[in-house]
């Protein structure tokens, strides 16, 4: 694999972002950033970067925290757990509606959110971004393989 | 507890009426009973206590395994596979006894560990765990299917210093000779240890499979202890009890590499049994009796055999 360490523009433009769209002021600031496909974003410390540069057949490193992309940036589950205290402002669910939002189930974004993009919280757990459609649904982002099965 | 009635093959009751030391009926009975449901409650996301009152609260019973810190024999509520808890990575399955191999590996925060044989990562993820982000796990297998699966454990349950490689374990060490403090080598077995998990183990078993695996185990163990640094610790784990695949394996290696030296193992709260010192005119190296066996029928759930490697600083590969 090659290593795409994010460099010094491409993590301000990141970091902007994610200081925009959710009010975080450090972006894994102590941390390495590395793109992967599709505008993966994938935080690791530099001592694990530093192993990872003279091993072989390395299939990934770190943490998968954030999808960059044109249109915006979306924070995945775990990128959203490490920086949840920083949040300007999260979706609070009950209950059933966390269990919807980890069945990726449109959920109804009762707080008015500023953006397009709101990170849902239930129990004080975060549990990455949701895309709010113009029916003022939140679209949660979370993968197949992540999701609670349906009935 | 559900009762099932299994047969086992003549060949495969024969070699476990040779094995000294234990009740056949005892191990048939455990062997007919299904795995009990347990977890390891993930450290990196939360504290144990929130976890057990989020669980609690679920209406799930939980009870500590005792040789554990992390682990708990979970009833009652629903499904927890399928819970909001499970798929955020609060918790992960992982059976009472396999749980021993992180635990017994003396992981410290700061540590490089690799972990020869990773997927699906049960055991990477709970030593993610103890590293406390500090340090670095490499988690290695030969296998693109169940790397898949590996990598995805490790993105749930939060791991941020994580290397995750793709190739044959038994060349890493002659590649990366003393690179890491700690090294865990759960080689891939017969798997007689956790027949009640996969029936269909006991049916596909035969000496044949023992004697060859036990010539891969070989390999995987040499090149992890060449990848340990001097004064760095190794655990060898199978789930099986099969001597070839388990006491011969440790023992050739303490042969091959005079600074392979073996510690004591102990484990409060399970039975554990003396390994062999000899089998079908084979005699093992003295030293083998500080390694443990544990059996279904002593631990409840799955039988494992460890042994606890260090190398002696000063000496040569
Ligand atoms: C007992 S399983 C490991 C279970 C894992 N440690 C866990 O706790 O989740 C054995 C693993 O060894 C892997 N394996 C088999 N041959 C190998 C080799 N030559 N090099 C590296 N891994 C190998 C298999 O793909 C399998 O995933």
């Amino acid at each position: 694999m090659k290593i795409r360490r994010a460099d010094s523009e491409l993590r301000q433009q990141i970091e902007h972002e994610a200081n925009r769209t959710y009010g975080v002021s450090d972006f894994f600031s102590n941390y390495e950033l590395i793109i992967s496909g599709e505008g993966r974003v994938r935080a690791t410390t530099s001592e694990t970067l530093q192993l990872a540069s003279i091993l072989k057949k390395v299939d990934s490193i770190g943490l998968y925290v954030a999808k960059y992309r044109k249109w915006g940036l979306t924070l995945s589950i775990e990128g959203s757990h490490y920086l949840c205290q920083q949040l300007k402002s999260t979706l609070e669910l009950d209950r059933e509606d966390a269990i919807r939002w980890m069945m990726a189930a449109p959920v109804e974004a009762r707080q008015k959110t500023s953006g397009k993009f709101v990170v849902a919280r239930y129990q004080g757990f975060c549990m990455g971004t949701g895309v709010v459609g113009r029916d003022g649904r939140a679209y949660p982002q979370v993968p197949k393989w992540r999701r609670i099965p349906e009935e | 507890m559900e009762h099932r009635r299994i047969t086992l093959s003549e060949q495969l009751l024969a070699f476990l009426r040779e094995l000294p030391d234990i009740d056949i009926d005892s191990l048939m009975e455990a062997y007919s009973r299904p795995l009990p449901s347990s977890i390891r409650i993930n450290t990196l996301k939360t504290s144990v206590e929130r976890c057990l009152s989020l669980l609690r609260e679920d209406g799930y019973l939980l009870e500590k395994i005792p040789w554990t810190r992390y682990g708990y024999y979970v009833s009652g509520g629903d499904n927890l596979a399928e819970s909001i808890w499970h798929m955020l990575g609060l918790v992960y399955f992982q059976g009472p006894v396999s749980m021993l191999a992180a635990e017994l590996l003396d992981v410290e925060p700061g540590n490089y560990v690799l972990d020869l044989c990773a997927a699906p990562g049960s055991k990477s993820t709970h030593i993610a765990q103890l590293l406390q982000e500090r340090g670095v796990i490499v988690a290695n297998d030969i296998s693109v299917d169940r790397v898949k699966a590996l990598a995805s454990n490790m993105q749930k349950v939060g791991v941020i210093n994580s290397i995750i490689t793709l190739r044959d374990g038994r060349i890493f060490g002659k590649r990366h000779p003393s690179m890491f403090d700690r090294v865990l080598v759960d080689a891939p077995c017969s798997s007689l240890g956790i027949i009640s998990k996969d029936w269909s183990v006991a049916k596909r078993w035969s000496e044949k499979v023992s004697e060859r695996i036990s010539r891969l185990q070989l390999g995987l163990l040499i090149s992890g202890f060449d990848a340990l640094k001097p004064g760095g610790k190794m655990i060898y784990s199978t789930c099986t009890l099969h001597p070839l695949e388990n006491e011969a394996v440790v023992s050739e290696l303490l042969e091959k590499r005079e600074d392979a030296k073996l510690e004591n193992l102990h484990v409060e709260g399970v039975k554990t049994r003396k390994p062999l010192e000899e089998w079908k005119g084979m005699t093992f190296h003295p030293d083998i009796r500080r390694c443990i066996r544990i059996y279904p029928c002593d631990s409840g759930a799955e039988g494992f055999f460890f042994a606890k490697i260090v190398k002696q600083d000063g000496g040569g590969a």
